[in-house]
């Protein structure tokens, strides 16, 4: 490992937590915007993270500390495998297996740092979590399948090079149903309505979150807000073509969430099994079809 | 004999003499203790052996009536296995002596002396009359140390035993077969002439019948139930053995038979796999389901991992059934990973067990605090067993999935995902009821686990987290034993797995999540203060004290029915009771016998029973 | 009430980067509203299109754990004065108080009844006060805007004095429990025989030291 990949890799993890946290801002505007309020400054998020930085925080036990830094680690470790301008990633590779895996990594250190914090609500909300990651986990696998079995490779670089040159080589337009169905996913991955029964404040106090303070809970803000880069990432790379420069790549990810937190304003919430049914019926049915269509028939593939 | 053929013969005789010996003494702990020596003498004798072809062949003095001598020898695949059991061995040992203290020894040490000989030779064994010998050793001695003379526990014991006797009747018929057309016992003779031989429909009668023979060992549909009461109930120590190296016998035997023969002599095809592999695939992957599913809503910790090892066989299956080298290098890789993630998740429930005495999650909690050694072991094994890296199961894991992605076997590929993130919910499960969230009061006096079962946790830490970050530690050895077996190689260095569609570098991965670590680290530490909190109770609950409402730390535990809310959607899975398919079973067969006794009264009750049984099996030679 | 201490705002300066952090606290602040009494009902029509309080970052959360604003909307009984200071007490620093409407501030319409507290800060310290029965959306924006300024200032600083001064806010706050007590003590710890936490601590700080 050079030196140069190592502050490559520290650059990068600044851009995915700005990207991330003005996300986070411009969707808190955006949704304020569709209620005809002013909302907050873009930059609300920043203001948000550095307070809780700023507070004194409790934790219960060494276990709430190791999975909090286990968790932010392991989704920063993630985006270094996301390819971000011309199928370049920071840490040199890309396989899509890694990353689905590696993701998980950030996941199971939330659930047990929260968990650890003994409160009951905490641990509904990731029994919730992990219910829900059953239901669009498997969609999302059968379209990333679907494109190996076209592609002969599982890297993520070669899905989003794989579509250069003008819209009509996108997987948007090549998987149409395929595309369907990740959105659907999607909507889960990041926690938005109607599948936010994870976070739910008004049933399980906030879930997760719910003994999190101060610093705790300023990490978790990053941990989002990383968790936003790397699936709205995830969404460019397999759907809309990769990018050439940053800030095309950066600009189809707000397209991607934009689009997410139109519907996650406009929807109510799911009861839990309701939104495990709803994912594997539509989402899964979708992307059966294009899987089915994709591999045996070779529709749609070019 | 050479000293060679001595010391391969010491490794197979050798504990099964010191077992013998070890009956004679009373004393409980000397016993543990001469069964964790011969251990580390077999172990140590296994190393002075590698590289060597030496093997042995003898005649047993005083049985003339036997149709063959015993010959063991060393072969590449049989070998692999020979190192790798034992070095699991090596530490279940170690953790077993810390575990036979004076308030739980059980007196199981010098059956399972016998069983590791056993379990030598088989992979040792050359003809498939020595096979037959060893592999009935191995089956009535791990019989006995399930027992461990508890009612429980002995019908548990011959659950497994019925259901292994069955595979067996078919192995030994198999064997008869082979006998019949080739008249030779010898396992590479055989296997060589099912491999060139014309008539297809043979070949696929005979492999059949061992396949049915090793599932059931193994615990693939529809054997997949013993796992659940025989982990459960075998003796706390003795379940990493029993999940970690005994499940692996039957995947040895398909790759020592089946593999080889498909390789010579495929026959027809789907999607580039031989048809029997493919149909071995499906099985294994409704294995895979089923085990993950019914593993999700099991409260009792000890069967909820025995459910995760059907899962994982599952895995090892689907991977074997791909029919291409990289799949077997896989299922080889799965197999020696399992062996230790599963040996200390195991341990560390054994440890558990040892200090509190509970078995269901729900009464427990919060045991990290009190147990890390403990916690770690149990952390670091459901990592790897989840698949995460860096972690050593997610190496085999990307590589069973490379396999599938090469074959383009989509269908299977997506079961093992919806498997394999099943398993996270599960796994979960378990860590958080057994070691997060309250510690209830009784437990607070808990201590961590004694010196040696701790030491014996740290090695098995230290294995999964080298074998994650080097996978070449038995990558290379595999590539190595597949290609002196004449089945294909991998493409393979100390840090980097080729595979078919991508490649991963572990070293690059684990570096860059450790700088991911030191970030956020950093970040931790210039936050603002942090405060330790003492009690636990001390804890959002509405501003109210729950303790006024007399609800205390085991209360406020969330534990019991843990997935509730998706338990409506997974009516569609049988969820079999083991013991009830065992009732089941036990009266079918009081009801058949009363059927036979009713039959002509004046017998008596017992007698016509014989007299059928005897008819029977006249009746079945006269078939045969 | 014998005394009511107040610290001296210039030992408070220690942080050089206080004003900077004291920007990003007034800035987003996240309140947990304790709806006991009528005035919580202010507080959505604050929240929404037509007042949207979000526009100054602050917003409601779900946990005092998260939260660094509790406001009291409404009168205190007795009994429920002791889930706020167990809110109050969960809450990180710095954390602000504010008494909502008349009755936190002097019992309000409420001030001859007999489980009503009259004086919140007594017991708890108040940051700020909103008066009003109840106090209109526009007040209520106001009174944030107020406290927005004194944060910057550093003049919000209950948290400070809730700690300097707890024993007096102590004694306080346990004249009244001692009035709340229940007169029929039914329950019994189940758990009463086994040791402590503090006990089992101890006992292996002391197995520790002797092994050494």
């Amino acid at each position: 490992m050079s030196s140069k990949m190592i502050l490559d890799l520290f650059g990068m993890t600044f851009f995915y937590i700005v990207v991330g946290l003005t996300f986070m801002g411009l969707g808190r505007k955006i949704t304020a915007r569709l209620q005809r309020r002013v909302g907050p400054p873009w930059y609300q998020s920043f203001l948000d993270v550095f307070k809780c930085f700023s507070k004194t925080s409790i934790s219960h036990n060494y276990i709430m500390d190791l999975g909090l830094i286990m968790a932010l680690a392991g989704l920063i470790a993630t985006a270094y495998f996301m390819p971000v301008a011309k199928g370049w990633t920071p840490a040199g590779s890309s396989s899509i297996v890694v990353i689905l895996y590696l993701m998980t990594i950030g996941y199971l250190g939330m659930a047990m740092g929260v968990s650890a914090s003994g409160n009951p609500n905490a641990t509904i909300g990731i029994s919730r979590a992990l219910a829900l990651m059953f239901g669009y986990e498997i969609p999302f696998a059968m379209i990333i399948l679907a494109m190996i079995s076209v592609l002969g490779s599982s890297s993520l670089s070669d899905i989003a090079m794989s579509q250069a040159g003008g819209i009509q080589n996108w997987n948007i337009i090549r998987f149409p149903l395929g595309f369907l169905a990740a959105e659907i996913a999607f909507q889960a991955m990041i926690g938005e309505k109607p599948y936010d029964h994870m976070i739910a404040p008004a049933e399980i106090a906030s879930g997760p979150m719910v003994e999190l303070g101060g610093k705790f809970l300023g990490i978790a803000f990053l941990l989002h807000a990383v968790q936003l880069f790397v699936e709205t990432g995830l969404m460019v790379n397999l759907f809309l073509g990769g990018a050439s420069t940053w800030y095309e790549f950066v600009g189809k990810q707000f397209v991607v969430y934009f689009t997410s937190m139109v519907i996650n304003t406009v929807f109510a919430r799911y009861r839990i099994e309701q939104g495990i049914k709803h994912l594997w019926v539509w989402a899964g049915s979708f992307a059966a079809i294009q899987l089915v269509l994709t591999r045996y028939f070779d529709i749609f593939s070019r | 004999m050479t000293q060679e053929q001595y010391l391969l013969l010491s490794l197979v005789a050798g504990p099964v003499v010191m077992g013998l010996l070890s009956l004679l003494i009373p004393s409980k702990r000397a016993q543990w203790w001469i069964f964790f020596l011969t251990v580390f003498a077999a172990g140590a004798t296994a190393y002075t052996l590698k590289g060597s072809h030496v093997g042995v062949q003898f005649a047993l003095p005083y049985f003339w009536l036997l149709p063959s001598k015993i010959s063991f020898g060393i072969q590449p695949l049989g070998f692999f296995f020979v190192l790798i059991t034992l070095a699991a061995t090596m530490m279940f040992a170690l953790f077993s002596l810390g575990f036979n203290d004076r308030k739980h020894a059980t007196r199981v040490a010098p059956l399972w002396a016998m069983l590791v000989g056993a379990s030598n030779g088989i992979f040792l064994a050359r003809d498939w009359f020595t096979f037959f010998i060893v592999w009935e050793t191995m089956s009535w001695t791990s019989l006995l140390i399930i027992g461990h003379g508890k009612k429980r526990s002995f019908n548990a014991g011959v659950f497994y035993y019925v259901l292994s006797l069955a595979g067996t009747f078919l192995m030994l018929l198999a064997m008869w077969v082979l006998y019949k057309n080739t008249n030779t016992f010898d396992i590479n003779l055989t296997v060589t002439h099912l491999a060139n031989a014309e008539n297809h429909a043979y070949v696929i009668t005979v492999i059949t019948l061992f396949t049915i023979a090793f599932m059931a060992k193994s615990a693939i549909f529809p054997f997949q139930i013993w796992p659940a009461l025989a982990h459960a109930e075998a003796p706390d120590d003795f379940s990493p053995y029993l999940s970690g190296v005994m499940i692996k016998y039957g995947f040895y035997g398909l790759l020592l038979v089946v593999v080889p023969v498909l390789t010579g002599n495929p026959g027809a095809k789907i999607s580039g796999v031989p048809v029997s592999l493919y149909i071995l695939g499906w099985i294994s992957l409704i294995t895979a389901i089923l085990g993950t599913v019914v593993a999700i809503f099991t409260n009792d910790m000890k069967r909820l991992m025995a459910w995760s090892t059907v899962a994982n066989v599952g895995y090892i299956g689907t991977a074997l059934a791909t029919g291409s080298p990289l799949g077997y290098a896989a299922a080889l890789f799965h197999t020696a990973n399992h062996m230790i993630f599963k040996g200390a998740i195991f341990a560390s429930l054994a440890s558990v067990k040892f200090r509190t005495g509970e078995r269901e999650m729900h009464r427990l909690g919060g045991l990290a605090y009190r147990m890390p050694v403990t916690f770690f072991t149990f952390l670091l094994g459901i990592i790897a067993a989840a698949g995460i890296p860096p972690l050593s199961g997610f190496n085999s894991k990307w590589m069973i999935f490379q396999a599938l992605f090469q074959k383009k076997l989509v269908l299977q590929a997506t079961g093992l995902f919806f498997a394999s993130t099943g398993a996270f919910l599960y796994l979960f499960r378990a860590l958080h009821t057994v070691f997060l969230g309250q510690l209830p009061r009784r437990l607070r006096t808990v201590r961590e686990a004694p010196l040696p079962m701790s030491l014996a946790m740290i090695l098995m830490m230290i294995a999964m987290l080298g074998v994650g970050m080097f996978p070449g530690v038995m990558t290379l050895p595999i590539s190595r034993v597949m290609a002196a077996m004449g089945i294909g190689s991998i493409d393979v260095t100390a840090s980097v797995i080729n595979g078919a569609t991508s490649s991963i570098n572990t070293v690059l991965i684990g570096s860059v999540f450790g700088i991911a670590i030191f970030f956020v680290l950093v970040l931790y530490l210039i936050g603002g203060r942090t405060y330790r909190l003492r009690d636990d109770m001390d804890n959002y609950s509405a501003g109210e004290d729950p303790r006024e409402w007399g609800v205390f730390e085991a209360q406020y535990h969330y534990g019991y029915k843990f997935y509730q809310a998706i338990e409506p959607l997974f009516r569609w899975v049988p969820q079999t009771q083991p013991e009830e398919l065992y009732r089941t079973f036990n009266r079918a067969l009081h009801r058949f016998g009363s059927f036979i006794d009713g039959l002509w009264r004046p017998a008596g009750s017992l007698g016509w029973s014989i007299v059928f049984g005897i008819v029977f099996m006249i009746l079945f030679g006269v078939v045969l | 009430m014998d005394e009511i201490y107040i610290t001296n705002l210039e030992k408070e300066r220690e942080s050089m980067f206080e004003g900077l952090l004291n920007y990003f606290r007034k800035r987003s602040m996240w309140m947990l509203y304790y709806c006991t009494g009528c005035g919580a009902i202010e507080l959505p029509p604050t929240m929404t299109s037509r007042f949207d309080m979000e526009r100054f970052g602050i917003g409601p959360m779900a946990t005092p754990r998260q939260a660094d604003l509790l406001l009291i909307t409404g009168y205190l009984s007795q009994k429920t004065l002791k889930r706020v200071i167990r809110s109050y007490e969960q809450m990180q620093e710095p954390k602000y108080l504010v008494g909502f409407g008349s009755c936190p501030i002097n019992g309000g319409i409420y001030w001859d009844a007999y489980p009503v507290i009259n004086h919140l800060e007594m017991y708890v310290p108040v940051d700020m006060t909103i008066a009003g029965c109840m106090p209109r959306p526009q007040a209520v924006l106001d009174g944030f805007q107020r406290l927005m300024d004194y944060i910057q200032q550093g003049k919000a600083d209950g948290w400070r004095r809730y700690k300097e001064n707890y024993e007096w806010y102590k004694r306080n706050q346990d004249e009244l429990f001692a009035r709340t007590e229940p007169v029929l003590k039914g329950w019994k710890d189940p758990f009463a025989h086994m040791p402590s936490l503090e006990e089992v601590m101890a006992e292996e700080e002391r197995r520790k030291g002797g092994a050494r």
